[in-house]
């Protein structure tokens, strides 16, 4: 029998398949109430978005903490559901995983605004888990050196010269649109680029003129532009204080935010249903750009020890020095802080919402219903 | 720059470092050689494993395996007619026949030697590129990557074979499946019928499966005999290797084709096979592509190695992934202490030289590896037909069900896979419809973004008409030509 070892490859190779397939079958059924350890136990750790994302990133860079961290040393096993702009994975986990305290979820900027807003697909409460950790991000918002030499009065003053590369306008470029809108800016949005790495690139080729990068991105391939004069920077999207206002990027203090800008031109303050939408997607896409939760309904034992984890992992000198890269450099929320964050960005006023909503159907004919 | 290329020569040889290539490339050519797994899946296997690595090993790591996947990829498309990634598509026109006539060994041998050829060439490249990487990859805007979308789409016209409105309508299908999902350039969703599923459209290595795999596997039920008639299996790698040696102005050209194709950012370089088979079929003279001509071979395979090399280019220096592979790339660099941009150049350049050295390396020794393993596993093109479908079902369902882990990866399988069936039983060309899909969101992308942006100015742009130029040219001059060397043939020049 000349064929057999074929057989055997083939079985084997078939065996390393159902092997790669993911743990999600072991994750799930070992609830056993009044077990308060998380000895030996394996959390499942839902991320909605595709393996090597930021967020992906993100969560895969937390995990050996939070091993660390968590009382009784658990394994914690990233598992990807990627869908829908995350709003897949995020359902999956509010509504088919079990709140046993063994299903933790990391939720970001995409998750949060279409929640805000009540976008149809979404099938989920944020007000039904407990967060335990946030991370900020934030955004630079630049120019061509020669539309930026008469200062910013000179940008408001052009019409139909400004072309801004985005992406889609329910995404992080909502706040980036609704900047130019605070600011009375006639900016034409040309969406439809696959990501901020081709919008930088048809800035750099002069196909937009005004665009924006996220904290990383800024500093890496940015400032390189800037030094060479070929960009300049103009305001940073800001972070939203304990107190709702409007703040300036720790990681940019010497770019005014968008509130100075307008100070300076007009006089006073900005304010209005516009303002106010600013400020919540600033809230609810950057100072909270990614939040890691659990159900609430899990053992409360399991989210104490969790919570408790977060401090610990806070503390963390080894974690302070290695999240530089990928926290970009800013500091988390835990606790308290993070729970007032959560409730001043999430909970967003019926005025604001509509006008959103409006906002998106008269200027990018969507019916938020619908998506 | 050439110092700091041998310093990180020496780098990449340090034994610490190149076992790690060596696991990658072993996982590179399982990954390859299974169908339904592609470099996405291998990917996001080996990601949790880089983390904290060192950034040479990490890419050792990584490197090694993206190159070899379009070497070891080839053993099924030869030898079952399947693809064993969306990458190697094309090589089964003329793979598969030669298999069925016990020429599997030349077909890979010449397979493989082009494989590392073509990979060696782009890795090169990618070392070319490195200084005029920002100009070239800033001299593309959105009219004129639309009208390269439209020269790989007329590429439709010219895999259609005998008939081409079939290849039309093929091609037009394809472009259907491919608008399912959310609009590239407005929140819309389309032919979702209220799925969540379907928002995110159709995924390639579904897609591919289905319409190549699903018709093979009733063929193979329905004739009940093994897939190559003849009873010996000749060994040919020498004489593959020296067929594709013959004909090295065919290889340099393909590989300088998925260089450029990989290159172009947003562009798919999953197409890059069968635009290197089609201009292949053009250019080479009394060619019979498509009933088993080696050269149709050695164009695909070529190209889609090369292609790699090309796609790191905007992937490292920009951080604009090409395909999904390169995204997760960009997750797996970032998790080592990375960023892809232009420190890649400075302060990181001996990372990116490694990742030269890595490719070059890798697309030898994976090459050599693999033409290690055509004996025992060409042998499997003699396991009677029935026997082979239970093992290649559970392989292509789990590779179907792999892409998103949803059920409904596997009832697209099949529907797309009844399509396929129906299309193979009324000679409808397949390739074409594939290349509609994967052109369909970027064709639409462009458009859109040149309409917004430029009105109907940007028609008049010189490289605009340059390609729409060559476009007709392709699509009308390849019936001339075909005719030309028909009267050339006839002329006695044979």
């Amino acid at each position: 029998m000349k064929i057999r070892p074929i057989f055997v490859l083939m079985l084997i190779l078939s065996c390393f398949l159902m092997g790669c397939n993911t743990l999600q079958a072991t994750g799930g059924n070992q609830v056993s109430e009044g077990n308060s350890s998380y000895q030996g136990q394996t959390i499942s750790f839902v991320v909605p978005f595709q393996a090597g994302g930021g967020t992906d990133v993100f969560a895969r860079f937390m995990t050996p903490y939070f091993a660390k961290h968590i009382e009784g040393k658990p394994r914690v096993q990233v598992e990807n559901i990627p869908g829908g702009a995350s709003i897949t994975g995020t359902n999956e986990y509010a509504n088919s995983r079990l709140p046993n305290g063994l299903n933790i979820l990391t939720s970001s900027a995409s998750s949060h605004v279409p929640f805000m807003l009540e976008q149809s697909s979404v099938d989920y409460d944020l007000n039904n888990f407990t967060p335990l950790i946030g991370a900020p991000s934030g955004g630079v918002v630049y120019t061509k050196p020669e539309l930026a030499e008469g200062g910013i009065e000179n940008l408001m003053s052009l019409e139909e010269e400004l072309f801004y590369a985005g992406i889609s306008p329910t995404g992080l470029d909502l706040v980036t649109l609704l900047s130019f809108e605070v600011l009375k800016m006639d900016v034409k949005a040309v969406l439809g680029y696959e990501g901020r790495g081709p919008s930088r690139v048809a800035f750099e080729q002069g196909e937009s003129n005004i665009d924006y990068q996220t904290t990383t991105a800024y500093k890496n391939s940015v400032e390189a532009l800037v030094e060479e004069g070929r960009a300049v920077p103009l305001y940073s999207l800001g972070q939203i204080d304990a107190n709702g206002d409007l703040i300036r990027d720790p990681q940019f203090p010497d770019l005014p935010t968008i509130e100075e800008i307008y100070v300076d031109i007009y006089g006073e303050k900005p304010s209005g249903e516009v303002w106010d939408a600013y400020k919540q997607t600033v809230g609810a896409s950057y100072t909270l750009n990614k939040v890691i939760w659990v159900h609430k309904d899990a053992p409360s034992s399991y989210q104490e020890l969790l919570k408790k984890g977060m401090d610990g992992l806070i503390n963390d000198k080894e974690f302070a020095t290695h999240s530089e890269e990928i926290l970009e450099g800013y500091d988390t929320y835990v606790g308290e802080e993070l729970n007032t964050q959560i409730k001043q960005s999430f909970a967003i006023s019926e005025e604001t919402k509509q006008w959103i909503i409006e906002y998106l159907r008269t200027n990018f004919d969507i019916d938020i219903k619908k998506l | 720059m050439i110092e700091s290329a041998i310093e990180a020569l020496f780098i990449v040889l340090d034994p610490s470092r190149l076992v790690y290539m060596f696991i990658g490339i072993c996982i590179g050519v399982v990954v390859g050689l299974l169908p339904g797994l592609s470099g996405t899946v291998g990917m996001s296997l080996m990601l949790p494993f880089v983390f904290g690595l060192e950034p040479y090993v990490g890419m050792a790591l990584l490197i090694g395996m993206i190159a070899v996947i379009h070497t070891g990829d080839t053993f099924p498309s030869i030898l079952l007619g399947i693809p064993g990634t969306s990458g190697s598509q094309a090589t089964i026109m003329d793979g598969f026949p030669l298999a069925k006539r016990g020429e599997a060994s030349r077909a890979m041998g010449a397979a493989f030697f082009c494989s590392m050829v073509g990979g060696v060439i782009g890795g090169i490249a990618l070392y070319l590129t490195i200084p005029f990487a920002r100009p070239l990859i800033t001299s593309f805007s959105s009219p004129e990557l639309f009208m390269l979308t439209m020269l790989g789409l007329s590429m439709a016209g010219l895999l259609a074979g005998k008939s081409p409105l079939k290849g039309i309508i093929s091609g037009i299908l394809g472009l259907l499946i491919g608008s399912v999902g959310s609009a590239p350039a407005v929140p819309e969703y389309r032919y979702t019928f209220d799925t969540l599923y379907l928002t995110q459209g159709v995924s390639l290595p579904v897609v591919a499966m289905a319409i190549f795999a699903f018709p093979i596997i009733i063929t193979m039920l329905t004739n009940k005999g093994s897939v190559a008639n003849h009873a010996t299996l000749q060994s040919g790698i020498l004489k593959g290797v020296m067929d594709a040696l013959k004909n090295k102005f065919l290889v340099f050209r393909s590989a300088v084709i998925g260089v450029l194709i990989g290159f172009i950012p947003g562009l798919g370089g999953s197409v890059v096979d069968w635009i290197a088979y089609g201009a292949g079929q053009k250019t080479v003279k009394n060619n019979h592509f498509g009933k088993g001509d080696i050269r149709g071979v050695i164009a695909p395979e070529s190209a889609n190695n090369a292609k790699e090399g090309g796609s790191l280019v905007p992937t490292l220096l920009f951080g604009i992934p090409g395909s999904g592979t390169t995204a997760i790339l960009l997750g797996g660099l970032t998790l080592m202490g990375l960023e892809a941009g232009p420190k890649m150049l400075t302060t990181d350049l001996s990372v990116t030289l490694s990742i030269v050295w890595t490719l070059v390396f890798a697309n030898v020794f994976g090459a050599l590896l693999c033409m290690i393993l055509v004996r025992p596993i060409s042998k499997i093109s003699f396991v009677p037909g029935e026997k082979i479908v239970p093992f290649l079902l559970i392989l292509l369902v789990i590779g179907a069900y792999q892409s998103t882990m949803s059920w409904g990866d596997l009832i697209i399988f099949v529907i797309i896979g009844l399509l396929g069936y129906v299309m193979t039983i009324l000679d409808w060309p397949r390739p074409p419809l594939l290349i509609g899909f994967v052109l369909a969101l970027p064709a639409e992308r462009y458009y859109w973004i040149s309409i917004e942006r430029y009105g109907w100015e940007w028609i008049t742009n010189p490289i605009v008409i340059f390609l729409a130029i060559i476009i007709v040219v392709l699509l009308s001059g390849g019936a001339i030509m075909k005719r030309f060397s028909k009267d050339y043939e006839q002329g006695g020049i044979n």
